[in-house]
């Protein structure tokens, strides 16, 4: 009899980020680095367990923009392009670094073969790394998850419904699209949940979400095994909830494994060390020097300068990688025992989710952390499981409504709503009030009416992305993330008015269809319900 | 640009401290006359850093600049979005278990109507606790009220007392006998909960018979040991909430909640 199950949940997420227009554009490297660092690693991960005989479950959302993004022709011609300037890089680097310091030259040797292997599965998958995702859902190792929409932030669309609706469904849509199944669990933007929800999940045929451990700890009724089973909503749809100490041991960047001096250091890169004219051709066109992938540094102490950080060896990183999955393995092994044991012998379930890209974009090993975790829990009474696979195999659950809760800074909706960002919901409220004006009212006989009402929903879908409030409020990409945000806004207002006037101007419609093109087939209809 | 480039590579030849001590001047980094060389070379490099950082954050405005319009005048004009929508709206959205969020919008009629109230008329938002009952304007557990400068402001956030109650917020004004006349009506908000739950009582699905049960339970089984929230030292006006929540105000946001993000 197993200890316990381990639900290990992966949010690939990145905002809609494509800019036809522009040869190059700064933002959409984010796609790219995750691409390399963290898509395509968990891709060949994948294959070494597989190779290894290896058992390995994981449970993964990968949103709507990014299913979108990572099918676009457009920006996968230029992360060809991307990999290849980094390939000749990395050569450069195998050259020079003969000459400086040898860890450094090993690091470039490494560094070259790892991104020619990434470009090769690049191709192996035809240039669509969905299909790897898709081989692995298939062979039953992956349980994909879709997310709503555009990752709006539901909680605050609540005076809405259709609104919400229109986020669920179209999440659910596109899922299809890309997977050619429907899906059967949801991970809700942010984690945000607000009772209610789970009424419209059920009305789209999802089966399950996630919560953060506070929306199980206040929910109407306390949850009988804690965070530790998941319980079901008077709306039929099953809930699991997050494990607060996984998150603790992986994702604080003070006490949590990341931080070990043997790690890469993340903001040592060679795209700001190397000399101007030497990097330039690797970096911004612009001349702005930024990340490019290749570093040399490793954490070393986390209270000393990035100017006095030592060198950074794979292997001497891939040693800390096996004392912190034996670690982590042999804590949540204790932590199933326990529990099993005060639940007078009911398995418990772990349920530990994460950003996606914390994994080897953040925390440069931990994919490889999340391969030496699968390879030593092999060897447990601790199963590894798929939210679905637990799903499958309950018999009784208890009957819960969770509380209002998100995973976000202090677990609710601050990060979101805030001095900062409180000017972008006046304007996405009135935008999805006119969205159901025109849902409710259009000629449907009218195609290019029908174009406009679907550009307008791609417009509203677009601005309502929680990523710009949330870069908004951490003060990242600020610029980038308000110019989105007025943009989106002005496009559809701009649209709107062709809408009032009958007067559209095609010319117009078609630009923005283009430069905003997410979610072709849009239903904007579910607006008018 | 081009400068600090040379600057830095200028740093990696190992020049005379002399010349590190005039170059700092040039700069204007303040360096300490005791400082080695190394310390030198550490300041005016992370003083370039720093510059470099700094017109990086202005590229990368320019580049950010995305659509179809290319001038700068355009994409300025491009940004300015309605102050009003000309309507009539009240909205309440809830922050976290202590503070919610109201915004309102107003249409002529209801300036022109505000505008002509006679002297010694206020504008006032009123707060409800309207938890479990059918709001008919006088049946709330609670009311609070402020009085707001509806020229300049058009959002308020409330300091609610109960975690997990029921609020309505109604914009209008009292005329000068007192009488408090509605104007406008907010959305019902729930504050979200932040304890749990005191009843006792469990219900329990058999998914096989799809019977249900409901029993009282004793306790739990497990506890859960939930976040604590404070400061290691209190200043009360730069943390003016005590009650918890409200961080929002401070503009900190942890990393250890779980998001990452690009």
């Amino acid at each position: 009899m197993p200890s316990g199950y381990i639900v290990f949940v992966l949010h690939a997420h990145l905002p809609y980020v494509r800019h036809p227009e522009y040869e190059e554009f700064l933002e959409e490297r984010w796609l790219f680095e995750a691409m390399f660092e963290t898509y395509i690693p968990l891709l060949k991960m994948f294959k070494r367990l597989e190779n290894d005989g290896v058992n390995f479950k994981l449970t993964m959302s990968i949103t709507p923009p990014l299913m979108e993004m990572l099918t676009a022709e457009d920006l996968m011609d230029k992360f060809e392009r991307h990999m290849k300037s980094l390939i000749e890089l990395a050569q450069k680097e195998v050259d020079r670094t003969a000459q400086e310091d040898p860890r450094k030259h090993k690091m470039a040797q490494y560094y070259l073969k790892d991104f020619q292997d990434t470009l090769k599965v690049f191709y192996s998958y035809d240039r669509n790394i969905l299909n790897g995702f898709k081989e692995y859902m298939e062979k039953g190792k992956l349980d994909i998850l879709t997310c709503n929409a555009t990752h709006g932030y539901l909680p605050l669309m609540e005076i809405h419904p259709y609104a919400v609706k229109a986020q669920v469904k179209i999440g659910v849509d596109t899922y299809k699209k890309h997977m050619g199944v429907k899906p059967r669990g949801i991970w809700l933007a942010e984690c945000a949940y607000y009772p209610g929800l789970d009424e419209i999940l059920a009305e789209y045929g999802l089966e399950y979400f996630f919560v953060d451990s506070h929306g199980l700890w206040y929910a109407d009724e306390r949850p009988h095994y804690g965070v530790y089973r998941p319980v079901i909503t008077p709306n039929d749809v099953f809930v699991f909830a997050r494990d607060p100490e996984s998150s603790e041991l992986v994702w604080s960047a003070d006490v949590g494994y990341p931080g070990d001096g043997r790690y890469r250091e993340f903001y040592r890169d060679i795209g700001f060390d190397r000399e101007f004219e030497y990097i330039k051709p690797y970096i911004d066109k612009s001349g702005v020097r930024i990340n490019t992938g290749i570093k040399y540094h490793k954490i070393t102490d986390k209270s000393i300068p990035l100017s006095d950080k030592d060198y950074y060896d794979i292997d001497e990183a891939l040693q800390a990688v096996k004392e912190h999955a034996s670690d982590f393995v042999s804590k949540k092994l204790s932590q199933a025992q326990n529990l099993k044991s005060l639940f007078n012998g009911v398995e418990p379930v772990i349920v530990a989710p994460f950003d996606a890209e914390l994994f080897g974009h953040w925390w440069y090993e931990g994919v490889y952390f999340l391969e030496e975790f699968f390879r030593n829990v092999a060897n447990t009474k601790l199963r590894v499981a798929t939210a679905g696979e637990i799903v499958d195999r309950l018999e009784t659950v208890q009957i819960v409504t969770p509380a209002a809760s998100s995973w976000g800074a202090n677990g609710y909706n601050e990060v979101w709503l805030n001095g900062k960002t409180d000017w972008i919901y006046p304007h996405q409220h009135e935008f999805e009030e006119r969205m159901r004006e025109v849902a409710q009212n259009i000629d449907e006989s009218n195609e290019l009416m029908v174009r406009l009402a679907k550009q307008l929903a791609r417009e509203l879908l677009l601005l309502q992305s929680s990523d710009w409030a949330f870069i908004i409020t951490t003060g990242t990409s600020v610029d980038y993330a308000v110019n989105r945000t007025k943009e989106h806004a002005r496009r559809f207002l701009e649209l709107y008015d062709m809408y009032k006037s009958g007067n559209i101007d095609e010319g117009r419609l078609s630009y923005y269809e283009w430069i905003d093109g997410i979610f072709p087939d849009v239903d904007y209809k579910v607006y008018a319900s | 640009m081009l400068v600090y480039e040379d600057i830095l590579e200028w740093l990696d030849t190992n020049p005379r401290i002399q010349d590190l001590r005039k170059k700092a001047k040039e700069l204007g980094v303040k360096i300490k006359k005791r400082m080695r060389k190394r310390e030198i070379i550490k300041v005016i490099r992370e003083d370039i850093m720093k510059r470099l950082e700094g017109s990086e954050e202005r590229r990368a405005n320019v580049t950010s600049n995305f659509g179809e319009v290319q001038s700068q005048s355009e994409v300025k004009k491009a940004q300015d979005l309605p102050q009003t929508y000309g309507k009539d709206k009240l909205v309440l959205m809830p922050v976290n278990p202590h503070w919610l969020h109201a915004y309102w919008d107003l249409s002529p009629n209801t300036i022109r109507a505000i505008e002509s109230l006679p002297l010694g008329s206020k504008v006032v938002l009123r707060l409800h606790d309207v938890t479990y009952i059918i709001f008919d304007g006088s049946n709330a557990h609670r009311t609070f009220e402020v009085s707001v400068d509806i020229r300049f402001t058009k959002n308020y956030y409330f300091n609610v007392p109960v975690a997990g109650a029921d609020y309505l917020v109604e914009l209008g004004y009292k005329d000068p006998t007192g009488k408090f006349v509605t104007l406008m009506r907010s959305n019902v908000c729930k504050a979200p909960k932040d304890y749990p739950s005191s009843s006792t009582r469990e219900r329990w699905l058999d998914l096989r018979t799809k019977k249900k049960r409901v029993f009282v339970a004793g306790e739990v089984v497990v506890k859960p040991v939930e976040k604590a929230v404070g400061v290691s030292s209190m200043n009360v006006l730069e943390n003016p909430s005590p009650s918890g929540g409200g961080s929002f105000m401070w503009e900190k946001v942890k990393s250890g909640a779980g998001k990452g993000g690009l």
